[in-house]
């Protein structure tokens, strides 16, 4: 009795995450952007007021979560989903729910597809790109299919190494720094910092994943710490790395490179006898990247179960997987995923992640406060 | 059929699939099947655009390299071809050698003065955008044809050629006399608006130019007696180079032991000893490796528009901190007609204040350095407070006054900002287009340096009395 008792205490609390294993999930999956686009995006709109762009994009992205955590909470265990339903029912629960899937599997469709380009033209050249996309896919979807959630602990093994290693990158480069090229401080001009430079917020992707953590968690009321926490570590990540483009290369604006963080690796040199260091840095962003895939299948997936209320989401896995496969593949070549990782990806994040579940939130709340005024 | 089942096949499938898709990139790596070249060099062609050098060396002498290796200088291969491209030639040497050749292991590559003159843009942003080409792979700038320059590169005090292209680094950190640049850095200056690039500055030494004079004084002879024969078999005819075609091979040890200053070559009116004048393909070494690197080839954008002497190598080295020592030659100032050596020792980061004045941009300098005194005279008191400052203070007059000099060569004479001021004056401009609008290469012209060397004179080493 009591050994039956424990292990289902244990499977119990395996389906849910702790503070540490979300805070690293969210990180993670700002990290995968960092390492693909969102370096370069933010470094050709603001150019050298990159790093004064990022800190108020920071601090707009803390002030932002804070709001939604204020909002979750009170909805406890709810996540946008639930949220969505007790607001507009099964119509706007629905739309809100097919709206984040889209959101999730096209863009990430993007990526995966950027990422085994790189692959591809670093390692890879004899080998077509769309058998590099489906073993990352395939990885990710046997990831994903493991019971108890591994994948969230599998990330959390994998966050130290990327933590390690960008601080590594960063150290190992501080030769090559020229600080003076943050000036002139403001750029393009004060509008392209503090106006327009506000779409770079789209850096902050944990954001649209927080919407979906209550449940998940084992404390759902810690979501505010986990979530601001994630935050800051993901801005001074972003800040690390786009000084990292920003202080190594002179013309990087102009003359775009295919990866900004291989091409800072590529200089990392210690004597004559540690070079080409980039293999080691390379097998940590698959490792990452697989992680972030499979975050996103599981995401995804949950959310169909929820639309669809079945349990089993293996189904929903397996065909989601095709969707990213298929998203993935689409585009003809590499500069179509670029162009597609920047103003469409800046201005969906904008319109689904952070405009439309704001305003689910702050109405379902006003909701809830009338419901509570008239019992 | 149970659910283990069809995971077994579903694996072993998969397994199948991405071995077989996966092998044909795994098997292009394979060693055996790469050729790895340690030099490039690239030259204008004959008969196409380029006339591209590869320099490789025997599998063997890695194979033995514990000890009872072959001379290195023996299993160089140097091979070339033409073409309007850098990759081109290199597919077409592919065929010759019937290897895939792989760049990851290349340490230099070298581009003849004529065609950096014509400018290089091109092929920089196409071997940067080869996965393959390391950052911190050296740019030579020869003055000599760039086959000849591999050609004459034979390791002397080192068993492997290799070797000897990863001394281009600490020979910058102790004699000023060339920078280390690699095409990274290059590169980086290239793309970027506010700073110029430069080259290492490599050249023959005295030995091969007298080889080389020798031989384009026979090979004139044999023409005009009609022989017509040459053992000269390279495609581009490389301003007479001591060999040519697969094997290097050349011997450099020179029956020819002419002293310098009485040698009858034309070659012998061009040798410099001073550092002032002194720049690689002029200098007085002979030796069994027939090339040097000495000062430094600048660029205007792409193009070669200058070359700087040891002397004004030294001074770019000391502004940009990118020495630990070096000796620099100045009038003694205690015994007329001759000359000091000093040792020089940085100690604190040059620093670089800058201010725009009367709307003309304005660089302040301030270096500091310690300084040992080498050449010593007779009956001189090098301890004694008056000897010593009288000598620092030379010392200082004559340092700003070779900055100075480089300084206004660089500015007023090449317009190009090696040492990268440019890139401090953004400091003063809020945007982007304010910095744009004062047009800050065009003032670079006209812009007024302040220099101020501070040198403590620590003492005269071992002897302080003579």
């Amino acid at each position: 009795m009591f050994i039956t008792h424990c292990i289902e205490r244990i499977f119990m609390d395996n389906t849910k995450i702790g503070n540490k294993e979300a805070i690293a999930l969210l990180v993670t999956i700002t990290f995968n952007h960092i390492i693909l686009n969102v370096s370069k995006t933010i470094l050709s709109t603001t150019n050298s007021a990159s790093l004064l762009n990022l800190l108020y994009v920071g601090i707009l992205a803390i002030i932002f979560t804070c709001l939604v955590c204020y909002f979750l909470s009170k909805f406890p265990t709810f996540d946008i989903i639930d949220i969505s339903n007790y607001l507009g029912g099964k119509v706007l629960k629905w739309i809100i729910g097919l709206m984040f899937v889209g959101y999730f599997v096209f863009f990430t469709g993007v990526l995966l597809s950027m990422f085994s380009s790189c692959l591809q033209i670093i390692y890879f050249q004899y080998t077509k790109t769309i058998y590099i996309t489906a073993f990352l896919l395939i990885s990710a979807l046997a990831a994903c299919s493991l019971k108890y959630n591994a994948i969230y602990r599998a990330t959390f093994i994998i966050f130290p190494f990327i933590i390690i290693s960008t601080l590594f990158l960063l150290f190992s480069n501080l030769s090559y720094f020229s600080t003076d090229k943050m000036y002139p401080i403001f750029g393009y001009g004060l509008w392209s910092v503090f106006g327009s430079g506000i779409t770079n917020i789209f850096a902050f992707q944990a954001l649209a994943y927080i919407y979906f953590m209550p449940p998940m968690l084992k404390e759902p009321t810690q979501i505010k710490k986990i979530a601001v926490t994630s935050i800051v570590l993901s801005c001074i990540f972003l800040l690390i790395s786009v000084a990292i483009i920003l202080f190594m290369f002179s013309g990087f604006v102009d003359t775009d490179e295919l990866m900004p963080f291989y091409s800072a690796v590529k200089y990392i040199e210690y004597g004559s006898f540690f070079k080409k260091l980039d293999s080691m840095f390379v097998l940590i962003w698959i490792l990452s990247f697989v992680s972030f895939i499979s975050i996103v299948l599981k995401f995804s997936s949950n959310i169909f179960k929820k639309l669809t209320n079945v349990t089993n989401g293996a189904v929903f896995t397996l065909l989601l997987a095709t969707a990213l496969f298929i998203s993935a593949i689409w585009q003809k070549s590499y500069t179509v995923s670029i162009s597609l990782s920047n103003w469409p990806y800046k201005y969906s994040f904008l319109i689904v992640i952070i405009g439309i579940p704001f305003f689910i939130l702050l109405f379902a709340t006003i909701k809830q406060k009338i419901r509570k005024w008239f019992k | 059929m149970s659910k283990n089942t069809v995971s077994i096949i579903v694996f072993a499938l998969l397994l199948c699939l991405f071995f077989n898709a996966f092998s044909s990139s795994y098997a292009s790596h394979n060693i055996m099947n790469l050729a790895y070249v340690l030099a490039i060099g690239i030259d204008v062609g004959e008969h196409a655009t380029l006339k591209v050098s590869i320099q490789f060396t025997k599998d063997a002498v890695y194979a033995s390299s514990s000890g009872s290796s072959p001379d290195d200088a023996d299993s160089i291969v140097l091979v070339s071809s033409e073409s309007d491209s850098i990759f081109g030639a290199i597919n077409i040497l592919n065929t010759y050698i019937a290897k895939e050749i792989n760049l990851a292991h290349c340490s230099v590559i070298v581009f003849s003065e004529e065609l950096a003159k014509k400018g290089i843009s091109s092929e920089i942003y196409s071997l940067m955008n080869d996965e393959q080409i390391r950052p911190s792979t050296n740019i030579v700038i020869s003055r000599c044809s760039a086959y000849d320059y591999l050609d004459n590169v034979k390791p002397n005090l080192e068993k492997l050629t290799t070797k000897y292209y990863d001394t281009f680094e600490t020979t910058s950190k102790f004699t000023g006399y060339i920078s280390n640049i690699s095409i990274g850095d290059f590169y980086n200056r290239l793309c970027s608006k506010t700073c110029d690039s430069i080259a290492i500055l490599g050249g023959l030494n005295y030995s091969a130019r007298q080889d080389d004079s020798g031989d384009d004084s026979s090979k004139s002879s044999d023409s005009q007696s009609g022989s017509g024969s040459s053992s000269d078999d390279s495609s581009g005819g490389s301003n007479g180079g001591s060999s040519g075609g697969e094997e290097s091979g050349s011997s450099n040890s020179s029956p020819k032991k002419e002293n310098p200053e009485n040698s009858s070559s034309e070659e012998s009116t061009d040798v410099k000893t001073d550092p002032k004048d002194l720049i690689a393909g002029t200098s007085s070494i002979k030796g069994k490796r027939g090339t040097e690197n000495i000062g430094l080839a600048v660029f205007s954008d792409d193009k070669l528009c200058g070359e700087l002497s040891a002397l004004e190598a030294l001074c770019h080295l000391l502004i940009s901190n990118k020495i630990d020592t070096c000796m620099v030659s100045m009038d003694n100032p205690i015994s007329e007609s001759k000359q000091m050596e000093l040792q020089l020792i940085p100690t604190k980061r040059t620093k670089v204040c800058t201010d725009i004045k009367d709307n003309k941009p304005h660089v302040s300098l301030s270096l500091k350095l310690d300084a040992d005194i080498l050449t010593l005279e007779e009956n001189i008191d090098y301890e004694s407070t008056e000897t010593i400052e009288k000598i620092a203070s030379s010392a200082e007059s004559f340092l700003e006054d070779e900055l100075k000099k480089y300084l206004n060569k660089m500015s007023r004479e090449y317009n190009a900002d090696i040492d990268s001021f440019c890139s401090k004056f953004p400091s003063h401009f809020a945007t982007i287009q304010e910095l744009e609008e004062f047009n800050l290469k065009e003032k670079y012209k006209e812009i007024e340096f302040d220099i101020n060397v501070d040198i403590n004179m620590i003492s005269s080493l071992l002897l302080t009395k003579t």
